[in-house]
C-alpha cells in the first residue's frame, strides 16, 4: 500500500509535447464557462430574492478575478528564472500569487458556506441554486488550475496568459530565446523538426482533445439539471 | 487548395447544420426564434484564432501564450452556444424538442467551421499574403 501512488506522476505519464497546453487550456475553458453557465441558469430559473439571493453571485465573481490573478503569472516568474521580470518582481510575483490563491480557495470555501448555511441548514425546498453556486465556484477553481499558465500545471515551456501591467511583451526577444531553447531541446529527443509549423495532425488532435472533454465534462452539468 | 470536393462537402454540412437550427425555430409545434442567437456564437467562434495567428508574428510551432488564450475563448464560445438553448428550454422559452434540434445544430456547424480549419488551414505556414 504504501508505493502504489508512485506510478501516478501526472506531469510524466501525460508527455504529449505542445498538445499538453492546448489540451489544458481548452480543458480550462471548458471547466470555466462552464461553471458560470451553471450559475446563468440558475439566475435564469430562480429570479426571486427569497429563493435566489442574487447577492451570491459575488462568490462566482472573485473566483473569476482569482482565476485571472493567478493565471496572470507564471511558473518562471515565481521561481525567478524568466527572463522578463514584470513590473513586480519576483516578490510581488509571489504575493501576487499568494493574493490569487487566497481568493480562489475563499470563494470555494464561500460557495461550500452558503451551500451549507443557506440552503441545507435552513432546509430550504428549492436547493438547486445553492448546488449551483457551489459547482460554479468548483468548475471555475478546477478550471484555473488546469491552465497552463497556472501554478499547478507543470508546465516547462510556462506560457502567460495574461501579461502584467509593464510586464515585457511576448514578442521580447528574451522570452524568444528562452522558448526557443526549450523546444530545442525538446526537439532533440523528439524525432520533429524544430521550424515545423502544426502538425497534420494538430487541429484533428486539438477536435479531437476538445471533443473527449466536452464528452467527459458534459455529463455532470446534465447531472445537476437533473438533481434539480 | 484542398479542392471543391471537399468545399462542397463542408457547404452540405453547414447547410444541414443550418437545417437543424432552422427546424428547431420554425416547426409548427415550436415556432419561436429565440435560439437563432446561436449563430452570434457561431460567427465569433472563429474569431479568436485569427487574433491569435494574426498577432504572433514568429513562427511559435511549440508553444504560444496567445494561442491558447484563443483556445480558451474559443472553448468558451462553443461552450455558451450550447448553454444558451438549455436554458432556454430549462425556462420554457423554447421546448425541449426544439432545444434538441438546435443543439444538433450546433454540433454539426461547429464540425463544419472545424472542418474548414482542417481542410483550408493546411496551406499557409508561412505565407500571409492570404489576407
Amino acid at each position: 500500500m504504501s508505493g502504489f501512488l508512485e506510478g501516478l506522476r501526472c506531469s510524466e505519464c501525460i508527455d504529449w509535447g505542445e498538445k499538453r497546453n492546448t489540451i489544458a487550456s481548452i480543458a480550462a475553458g471548458v471547466l470555466f464557462f462552464t461553471g458560470w453557465w451553471i450559475i446563468i441558469d440558475a439566475a435564469v430559473i430562480y429570479p426571486r430574492m427569497d429563493e435566489f439571493n442574487h447577492s451570491y453571485h459575488a462568490c462566482g465573481v472573485i473566483a473569476t478575478v482569482a482565476f485571472l490573478m493567478i493565471n496572470a503569472v507564471s511558473n518562471g516568474q515565481v521561481r525567478g528564472d524568466s527572463y522578463s521580470e514584470g513590473c513586480l518582481g519576483q516578490t510581488g510575483a509571489r504575493i501576487w500569487l499568494f493574493i490569487g490563491f487566497m481568493l480562489a480557495f475563499g470563494s470555494l470555501i464561500a460557495s461550500m458556506w452558503i451551500l451549507f448555511g443557506g440552503y441545507v441548514a435552513k432546509e430550504k425546498a428549492i436547493v438547486y441554486p445553492g448546488i449551483a453556486v457551489f459547482f460554479q465556484n468548483a468548475f471555475i477553481f478546477f478550471g484555473g488550475s488546469a491552465d497552463p499558465g497556472s501554478w499547478f500545471s507543470n508546465n516547462h515551456l510556462e506560457p502567460k496568459l495574461f501579461l502584467l501591467p509593464g510586464d515585457a511583451s511576448l514578442r521580447s526577444p528574451s522570452s524568444c530565446i528562452a522558448c526557443a531553447q526549450a523546444a530545442f531541446s525538446r526537439s532533440q529527443t523528439s524525432a520533429r523538426p524544430l521550424d515545423s509549423s502544426e502538425a497534420p495532425e494538430g487541429p484533428c488532435g486539438q477536435f479531437a482533445t476538445l471533443v473527449s472533454w466536452l464528452a467527459k465534462s458534459w455529463p455532470l452539468p446534465f447531472l445537476i439539471l437533473l438533481v434539480s | 487548395m484542398a479542392g471543391v470536393k471537399a468545399l462542397v462537402a463542408l457547404s452540405f454540412s453547414g447547410a444541414i447544420g443550418l437545417t437543424f437550427l432552422m427546424l428547431g425555430c420554425a416547426l409548427e409545434d415550436y415556432g419561436v426564434y429565440w435560439p437563432l442567437f446561436v449563430l452570434i456564437f457561431h460567427a465569433i467562434s472563429p474569431i479568436p484564432h485569427f487574433i491569435a495567428k494574426r498577432a504572433t508574428y514568429d513562427s511559435d510551432a511549440t508553444s504560444s501564450a496567445c494561442r491558447e488564450l484563443a483556445y480558451f475563448f474559443t472553448t468558451g464560445i462553443v461552450v455558451s452556444a450550447f448553454g444558451f438553448p438549455v436554458i432556454l428550454a430549462r425556462v420554457s422559452v423554447i421546448k425541449w424538442g426544439a432545444c434538441g434540434l438546435v443543439l444538433a445544430g450546433n454540433a454539426v456547424i461547429f464540425l463544419t467551421i472545424q472542418g474548414f480549419f482542417l481542410v483550408f488551414g493546411r496551406g499557409d505556414d508561412f505565407s500571409w499574403e492570404q489576407w
